[in-house]
């Protein structure tokens, strides 16, 4: 363990150098899509992990890290977990929000190139299906809450999870007695063309047009 | 293996995570930042080297596996004001990223206007929707819209759309007095969270707070 002083001025200008010198050779491949990233200054941090020498690699690391803690610290940078985004996700099916589908696709940026559907099962027994390029594709399994109707006849279910959605076509399908909520009725949902959804009740087969209005 | 470590509050532990040897950093923070953070404190300089090291791998490993990403403070509050007034949550979790915090990593406090405005709050990022406040929480306790026309339905119940795309309807029936808009003039409506998850609107932020909901 060699542990000699570190000139900074030099250690920067060194590395510096051996970025633009040699960019190809020593930087890793993960480090493109880093720079995508939004937050620049993780990327720079992250970039230090690719100088070999130890003293200018330290020297790049307190710099970078000195820079992104106080992005952090002034709440200027945010880190977030998959699991926050995959909660927004769910919370935001049916509804459009630009802002969460940008998320989902920094996330899937830093994450390792187009992955594949995936099926996660909740606490309460639901089922979310998440499609390859992010974002909710499908929700089953859903424990429905309540189930009223419109003057028109539509149903509106409440599901467990607060959200509400509405029937908005007339397709006629059981109806729902307060002994067929109280067995544990639980909803499917589909995506349909142009952002639209089906929904199925778990007491009857037949699918129905919804649109989430809570 | 004993190394001189500052230890320093609540980062003390996640210092001593740092040091200890094959221990994932990650598995003891509090996020996913904390363990690098935490280096800092390391005063040897090898052992802060290798924490350094350490942590950053972790960090890099997270990143590049999807499970976490660094992402500018903007990206956090579009999907804040988006969903402002909808039923998501799981927002109050994202929204306490802005969230005071005196016992920061480091010891160091947040600046006090960071915390009253909301990071990056720029005019610029916000579009048309504007947080105006912040508690100290981190949830947003008000926020401006710019209103775009306000339609009728029903018996007398007014909405209001805004050029954003969101529409607050008014629930406690009241008249709704819409101020004449002179040329060029912009009408806002300032919307701010009341008791039990209720909301008041108030247009250009004067007069009488009408209770509103959010539809869309």
């Amino acid at each position: 363990m060699q542990a000699k002083p570190v000139d900074l001025t030099m250690a920067v200008t060194r590395f510096a150098a051996a970025l633009l010198m040699g960019a190809a050779l020593t930087v890793p491949p993960a480090l493109a899509r880093q720079d995508e990233l939004p937050s620049p200054a993780y990327a720079a941090l992250i970039a230090c992990r690719a100088v070999q020498a130890e003293p200018e690699r330290f020297a790049c690391l307190e710099r970078e890290l000195a820079r992104f803690a106080e992005a952090v610290d002034t709440g200027r940078v945010v880190v977030i977990e998959r699991e926050a985004v995959r909660a927004l996700e769910r919370e935001s099916y049916g509804i459009t929000m630009p802002g969460v589908q940008r998320l989902t696709s920094l996330l899937r940026r830093g994450g390792a190139g187009d992955g594949e559907a995936e099926t996660e099962t909740l606490e309460d027994g639901s089922q979310i299906v998440y499609r390859a390029d992010g974002g909710v594709d499908e929700m089953r399994a859903l424990p429905v809450a309540e189930v009223s109707y419109d003057r028109a006849g539509k149903a509106v279910v409440t599901l467990a999870n607060g959200q509400v959605w509405v029937q908005t076509d007339s397709t006629s399908f059981g109806r729902v007695t307060r002994s067929r909520l109280e067995e544990g009725l639980t909803a499917d949902l589909l995506p349909g063309a142009m952002g639209s959804h089906f929904m199925t009740l778990s007491h009857h087969p037949r699918r129905f047009r919804v649109r989430r209005t809570d | 293996m004993a190394l001189p470590v500052r230890l320093r509050r609540t980062s003390g532990r996640l210092a001593a995570a740092c040091l200890m040897l094959g221990a994932a950093p990650a598995a003891f923070a509090d996020t996913p930042l904390d363990p690098i953070l935490a280096c800092r404190q390391v005063e040897d300089a090898q052992a802060r080297l290798a924490c350094f090291d350490q942590a950053a791998d972790a960090l890099a490993q997270n990143v590049d596996t999807g499970s976490v990403v660094a992402v500018d403070s903007a990206e956090i509050e579009a999907v804040e004001r988006e969903g402002f007034g909808l039923n998501m949550p799981s927002l109050p979790r994202l929204s306490s990223l802005f969230a005071w915090r005196g016992d920061a990593p480091d010891g160091r406090e947040r600046p006090a206007q960071a915390q009253a405005m909301g990071p990056l709050a720029s005019a610029e990022a916000a579009g048309d929707a504007q947080v105006i406040e912040r508690r100290e929480d981190g949830q947003i306790h008000m926020i401006e819209l710019i209103i775009d026309r306000v339609s009728i339905h029903g018996y007398n119940t007014s909405r209001f759309h805004m050029t954003n795309g969101q529409v607050w309807e008014v629930t406690d029936a009241m008249r709704v007095d819409v101020p004449r808009r002179r040329d060029g003039e912009v009408l806002t409506a300032q919307i701010r969270r009341a008791g039990a998850g209720g909301f008041f609107l108030r247009i250009n932020g004067e007069g009488r707070a009408m209770r509103v909901r959010r539809l869309e």
